[in-house]
């Protein structure tokens, strides 16, 4: 069975550039979501969980480190789902606190589909 | 306080790893600019907090952010490509920028804090720092198509 895969990000065009390297990394998914907020990413992913997602740390209403710290506490149905930040954030300190409220691996931006591929590979079937 | 050519190496080493890893497109310091920065120009920046404080911003114009934009989204710049695409993808580039000059000069002065990126029409960047700011601009080719002026303006913090 395919992978599922859901992209957190305020800006409908980085949505469109996350989702333009992740399929030249060559991995392919049988279900692309896509949420423009945290709060849209907690509606479906209540509805539908997905194997893994790429969210995004500053976005207004709900940070990235607030979503995964709620899909911990408040979805149990996503307890399997992987959560990757991806950011232009590299601070060794903020990357620790994330992978400690719940992230399980973090891509820092500018990426390559290479990144891509060897982060995603970790937690998805090949 | 780095030396002026230190921070601009920090500037420019990470303009290029930005521009060839998610534009396609090498990005060079420019000797003699290949295009005037006038007309329709955007202006791209950001701020930052810390023990170093100050602004880092990109400006082109219109034609040039398009492209940029046509590159990281993959789309033809003729079709398909609309404001909203241009102003987030310039604004991601001076966020991933500024990531990449916060990863460089973290060991020097610590983690920075930087804001959300904001994208004007506008030639100049411009701050409130003062005089004890230091200011560094450079122009870069865009792979002889487009030139680009990218400006930091900076000053240490006792903080």
């Amino acid at each position: 069975m395919l992978n599922s895969l859901m992209i957190v990000d305020d800006s409908a065009t980085m949505r469109k550039i996350i989702s333009r390297v992740v399929e030249m990394s060559g991995l392919v998914f049988g279900r692309m979501e896509e949420a423009s907020s945290g709060t849209e990413a907690l509606e479906k992913l209540q509805a539908a969980p997905v194997d893994v997602v790429l969210c995004d740390i500053n976005m207004p209403e709900m940070s990235g480190s607030e979503l995964v710290r709620r899909v911990r506490e408040e979805l149990p149905k996503c307890n399997g789902t992987k959560i990757i930040m991806v950011s232009a954030e590299s601070c060794q300190d903020r990357i620790e606190n994330l992978m400690a409220a719940g992230a399980d691996g973090y891509i820092t931006k500018p990426f390559t589909p290479e990144k891509f591929q060897q982060e995603l590979a970790k937690f998805v079937t090949v | 306080m780095l030396t002026e050519t230190c921070l601009k190496n920090v500037l420019l080493d990470s303009v290029r790893e930005v521009f060839e890893t998610m534009v396609f497109m090498d990005i060079e310091e420019a000797a003699e600019p290949c295009m005037a920065v006038n007309g329709n120009v955007l202006l791209s920046s950001i701020t930052f907090k810390g023990r170093l404080e100050g602004c880092i911003g990109i400006c082109c114009t219109e034609a040039c952010a398009c492209q940029i934009a046509s590159n990281m989204i993959g789309i033809d710049p003729d079709n398909n490509i609309t404001s909203e695409h241009i102003y987030d993808a310039i604004g991601e580039i001076i966020n991933m920028v500024m990531g990449k000059v916060e990863m460089r000069l973290e060991g020097d002065y610590g983690p920075l804090k930087a804001s959300i990126p904001s994208v004007t029409t506008g030639l100049e960047l411009r701050s409130n720092l003062g005089n004890r700011a230091q200011r560094y601009n450079v122009l870069l080719n865009l792979e002889d198509m487009h030139t680009i002026s990218l400006s930091l303006i900076c000053r240490e913090n006792d903080v």
